[in-house]
This record gives C-alpha cells, structure tokens and sequence, in this order.
C-alpha cells in the first residue's frame, strides 16, 4: 500500500527517498495534479513535494492548494527553498522540509518522515483506552488501528501476535473487546471519518482507501457502526461521536477494571 | 513571481502546528521582499533546526554524526553573508557552541544567540530561540537557565505586546527563582513582571510588585532590590502620569543604583520625566550624560533619540536632524533594528515639517517646587559625579 505520496522530478532525489523509506510504500506522481489524485484515492499518509517540479508554477502556492484540500495529510517540501519560500511555506500549511544538503543523510530523513507518518488517531485511541482496558488490550487495538490504512484482516492480526484467529477471538472476549472483525470494521470506519475530514476526499475514494469494493459498502459500515449517513459526521464533533459510540461497545476487562479502581 | 502575494496575508500557524523553528521567519512579516533580510533570516532558520532536532528527540537519541552532518551544511551555508558580517561570525560562534551537544552548553548558546536577535529588533526570531532553550532547559532538568529561558522570554512578549503570556513567563520565572534561592534572577524577574504590568497600563499592580521587591531589599539590606524597585517605581509613576513623583523617585534612588547601566536607566527615566514638565535643560543634561557615558550601544542610541526630541521640541529642528543621522549612523552599525526605524521615522517627521506628536512638545504640566529644585541640582551636575559604565 502507498503511504508515501511524491512528485520528485529529479532522480537523485527519488534514490535518496527510496533509501529512506521502502520504495514500495512510495507512489511517485508525474504532476501537481497527478499528486492531487493520489492523494485523494489511495491512503497517502504524507505527501513529498520539490517547489519546481513544474516550470513557471508557484509551488508554494500549489502546497498551499493541496493543505487546503488535504489539511489532515502533512507535506513535505523537498529542496532548497529561499527565505521567502521558507517564510510562505509555513503560511501555506507546509509540515516541514526536507533540505537537498541533508537529503543524502538517510538518518535524518528517516527522522522527518517518522515525525511526519504519526497517525494521530492511534495516540487519541490509546489515550481515551487508557484505563479502561489493559494494556495488551490497548495494544492489539492500537496495532490494529496503525495497519487499517494497509487494509489489514483479522487472520493478518493474528498473525502479528502469532496467535491462532480461534485465540484471537477468546483474548478479545476475555479483555472486553468487541470480536476482531467487528473491531476492524469499527477501526475503518474512525479512519474513514477522519479521512472524510479533508474536503478534497469523498466518500468513494476514502471507500477506495480502506479497501471497500464501493462507496455504497463503506456507507453500509457506516450504518452498521455509528448509524446514519456519512455527510454529518464529516466535522470533528462526528469523529467524536463515533469514538464515544466505539467505546460505548468496549465493556472493557472486568478484573482489569476492578484492579485499576482500586489502585 | 506574482505581484500580489495570496500567501503573505494568510494568519501565521500557531507554533506546535508550524514547521519546526518556522516562526524564526516571521522577522519577514511585512517585509517579504527584503532580500537581505530574507537570507539572513534563513540562515538563522537554518541554525536553529539542529537545536531543535535534539530538544525534540533527546539529545542522546540523535546520533552525533547525523548531528554533525547537519551542523556543517549550515556552516557551509554561512558563506551567504559578507565575511565582516557580524551576524557571520555570531552563527557561526552558535553554530561550534552546539558542536559540543552537552545540553547547558547549548542552551547557554541558543539563549546567547536569541538576545543577539532581540538587540537587533528581530523578535520573532528571539522569542523561538529561547522557547527553544526553555524546552531545552526542561527536558535536562537545567533550573537555572529555565528561569533565564522565562525572564528572557517575559522580555520579547513584552516588547511584542502580548501581555498575558509576558506576565506568565515572569510569574514562571520568579517562582523557579525563589526555590533556587537565586536573588538575582528574582529581583530581575520581579522587576520583568512589574515592567510587563506597568507597560500594559496596569499601574497599580506594578507598584505592589514593587513594593514587594522593596520589602524585601529593605528587610535584607539587599542593595539591588531596593534600587531596582526604587528604579522601577520611579518609572511607574512618570507612565502613571505623576512626573514630578518619578522625578522625586528618581533623584531618589540615582544614588544608591548599583551599577552604571542601572544608573543610565534611572537617568533617562529622569529626563523623560523632566521633558514632560518642560524642563528641557535638566532633562537634555540626564540624556547627554547617558549618551557620553554609557558602554551599551542600545542604551547610547536611545539616549541620541530622546535628545533630538528634546531638541525638535524647544524648536531647533537642524540640531535635532544633527543629532537622529548619528542615532541612524549608530544604530545601523551595531544592527539595531527596532531604534534605527524609530530614529528613521522621527527624521523622516522632521525633515517634512511635520506637527505630529512625535517632534512636539507635549503640554508641559506645571512642576513642583522640589522638581524645580532638583532640576536645577541635575543642570549643575558634574559628570565626574556619574561614573562611566564597565
């Protein structure tokens, strides 16, 4: 799955990227507007631009274009950009940059990227967890709600904890968790929510991004979950009424409960 | 390059959701076009991000040759300005002070290096080098350069007016200053805190803190305090609008300040005070001893300023210009930005004849006959009376 969206003309560039990252979590845009539809359909989770990648196109304000329509997604600028480029990429919404000199310092490339590839509904789900379930329980749901964006299944769960799908669902059972397809299903729709927050996505595409064989069938899940249609639920009060709605399911470890309230 | 900028106008993002160390850049608000400016603005930009990589991972989580690699990209870098720049050298100064990667010496360093900018008037820039120091500070356990962080950081919220996080960094600052039991810095920062209420016209709680620090001077027999209170209080009442009490205040305390810039302080304060009450030739005395004396570029500057607007209001306007081109001439070369443009705009108010409040006189309240009294002890004073600073 592409995490990493770039439009890189320069070779030397895509091989210091490459070097970085997996090459096969990068999807290279030919153009702006090529990078806006990738952007749009697949589950980019940063977007790397160089200012002139086209010739007479202020890239800073297409940086600024595409924050508008994907404020939720972090772009990096790559290059050397002048003071005053520097000065319009932080009004323009850039997340950082990435300078040519540093480019070929792998480490520190990897530092900006893993700054930057934080998925922030991870550290809320972990927080609003905390407490409530314990801690290997909190980890199987941040576990699983970091790989939703790689259309993750119950049986590849399984498989990180190295646990039969069978064990899966009695730990779940055990530890106050819905069963890990309902799980999922509820992680993708959080994902799906707070990708809908970005008005350059619509419901197809972010359908497209979870893995969804239609628009219609995220709508479906939406239903099945928080209930109702997705359009009101495209504002952060939504994406909170969907989290108090998932936790309301989570009846969470009983003896872990116990244990918590009397320490 | 479009001619109307659609980004310029757009609102600045706040600091945690910016582009680690961005508000560096925002000395170019309103001035994006300055070539100059913008380089040198980038530069600093460019320095301050090894700093900023170890304050937010941790400095033993980011390996020292990566670290170094970083550094020497923007010593490369440094090339961009003149070879006798200033500035070149001060970087690069800051730039083998991080080397070391110890943190009390780098945040000794980014501190140093944000009061170089807050001279020169460039305060953004100033206020994210020492919110760097301060998490810095913090993440080391390092008190007392927290308190310095805070005190510093008190002082570039107030000349950029933003009152309540001025107030709140010196509060910080005077608490950590207290469990340090380090007098200095909670005098200073009594005195920042007083300074950040009496700017923002809250006069009556500038004088409580005052007659805090005073209690306490008196109580220790603490000389610093009581003259810094005194000092302050006299400056309360001439921004209160009782010039003849600052002047009582004032000729009060010249005496027992402790050191020549406290001393150029109270001076100025006086012939400020002295101004008001149209008593120009004591208050040209007060600002033509600080002008001659003083060793701090900024304070002689300053002290140029208030004379040629005491010389544009008895109406010796060719005097007045005389003396704001040596203000410019001065300011420019010690890069102090904020007094060169004040001292630009009164020159520019002048030259055009203009009658703005600027070059006249304000109404002088009638002064008391003590004030009369002590003006005239201030036209006789000797300057071998008021020794030279340093």
């Amino acid at each position: 799955m592409a995490l990493i969206a770039a439009l890189l003309p320069d070779h030397s560039d895509r091989d210091n990227l490459a070097a970085a990252v997996r090459p096969n979590n990068i999807e290279w845009a030919r153009d702006w507007r090529d990078l806006d539809r990738l952007v749009r359909l697949t589950p980019v989770r940063v977007a790397i631009v160089d200012l002139h990648a086209e010739s007479r196109k202020d890239g800073v304000l297409r940086v600024l274009r595409l924050s508008q329509r994907f404020p939720l997604t972090p772009i990096l600028v790559w290059g050397d950009p002048d003071g005053r480029d520097l000065y319009r990429l932080g009004k323009a919404g850039a997340a950082d940059v990435i300078f040519s000199r540093d480019a070929g310092d792998r480490q520190l490339v990897t530092e900006l990227l893993e700054s930057a590839l934080i998925d922030p509904l991870v550290p809320a789900l972990d927080e609003r967890l905390r407490g409530r379930i314990s801690e290997a329980a909190r980890s199987l749901v941040c576990e699983a709600a970091a790989r939703i964006p790689e259309h993750v299944q119950v049986p590849d769960l399984a498989d990180t904890f190295r646990i039969s799908v069978s064990t899966l669902e009695r730990r779940c059972e055990h530890w106050g968790l819905p069963t890990p397809g309902r799980l999922l299903l509820w992680l993708r729709v959080l994902h799906g929510l707070r990708w809908l927050q970005e008005p350059g996505r619509s419901v197809e595409s972010v359908a497209v991004q979870l893995g969804y064989s239609s628009g219609a069938a995220f709508r479906r899940a939406i239903k099945a979950t928080v209930g109702g249609r997705p359009t009101p639920l495209r504002t952060p009060r939504g994406i909170d009424r969907a989290m108090d709605l998932f936790l309301a399911e989570i009846p969470g470890d009983g003896a872990y409960r116990r244990v918590s309230t009397l320490g | 390059m479009a001619r109307y900028d659609r980004i310029a106008p757009l609102p600045s993002p706040p600091r945690d959701r910016a582009i680690p160390a961005w508000p560096v850049l925002r000395d170019l608000e309103g001035r994006e076009r300055d070539t100059d400016l913008a380089r040198r603005v980038r530069l600093r930009f460019l320095a301050l991000r090894p700093v900023r990589r170890l304050a937010t991972r941790g400095i033993e989580r980011v390996p020292a040759p990566s670290f170094h690699r970083q550094v020497e990209a923007v010593r490369a870098e440094l090339g961009a300005l003149p070879a006798n720049d200033p500035e070149r050298s001060r970087l690069a100064r800051f730039l083998h002070q991080i080397g070391t990667r110890t943190p009390l010496a780098v945040t000794a360093a980014t501190l140093d290096m944000g009061e170089v900018l807050e001279e020169g008037g460039h305060l953004y820039g100033a206020e994210e080098f020492y919110r760097t120091a301060l998490q810095l500070a913090e993440a080391y356990g390092l008190t007392p350069q927290r308190v310095i962080a805070h005190r510093l950081l008190g002082r570039v919220l107030r000349a950029l007016r933003r009152w309540p996080e001025a107030t709140e960094s010196y509060r910080v600052a005077v608490e950590l200053s207290r469990t340090l039991d380090d007098a200095e810095q909670w005098c200073r920062s009594m005195d920042g805190l007083a300074a950040a209420y009496r700017e923002e016209g809250r006069f009556d709680d500038a004088r409580r803190v005052y007659g805090e620090l005073l209690d306490r001077g008196q109580d220790r027999s603490d000389a610093l305090s009581t003259a810094t209170a005194l000092a302050g209080l006299c400056r309360t009442e001439l921004d209160a609008g009782d010039p003849d009490r600052a002047v009582e205040l004032g000729w009060l305390v010249l005496p027992r300040t402790v050191d020549a810039e406290q001393r150029h302080l109270v001076l100025r304060t006086l012939g400020l005070a002295l101004t008001k009450l149209g008593l120009y030739t004591a208050a040209e005395r007060c600002h033509g001893i600080v002008t001659e004396r003083t060793a701090v570029p900024a304070t002689r500057v300053q002290a140029m300023l208030d004379l040629a607007r005491v010389a544009a209001y008895v109406g010796r306007s060719d005097l007045a210009g005389d003396r704001l081109r040596r203000a410019i001439a001065e300011a420019g070369r010690h890069g102090l930005g904020r007094l060169l443009g004040q001292a630009e705009e009164l020159l520019s108010d002048l030259e055009r004849g203009a009658a703005g409040e600027r070059v006249t006189a304000p109404v002088a309240a009638s002064p008391s006959e003590q004030t009369r009294r002590i003006a005239a002890e201030i036209e006789a004073l000797d300057t071998t009376l008021v020794p030279a600073s340093g």
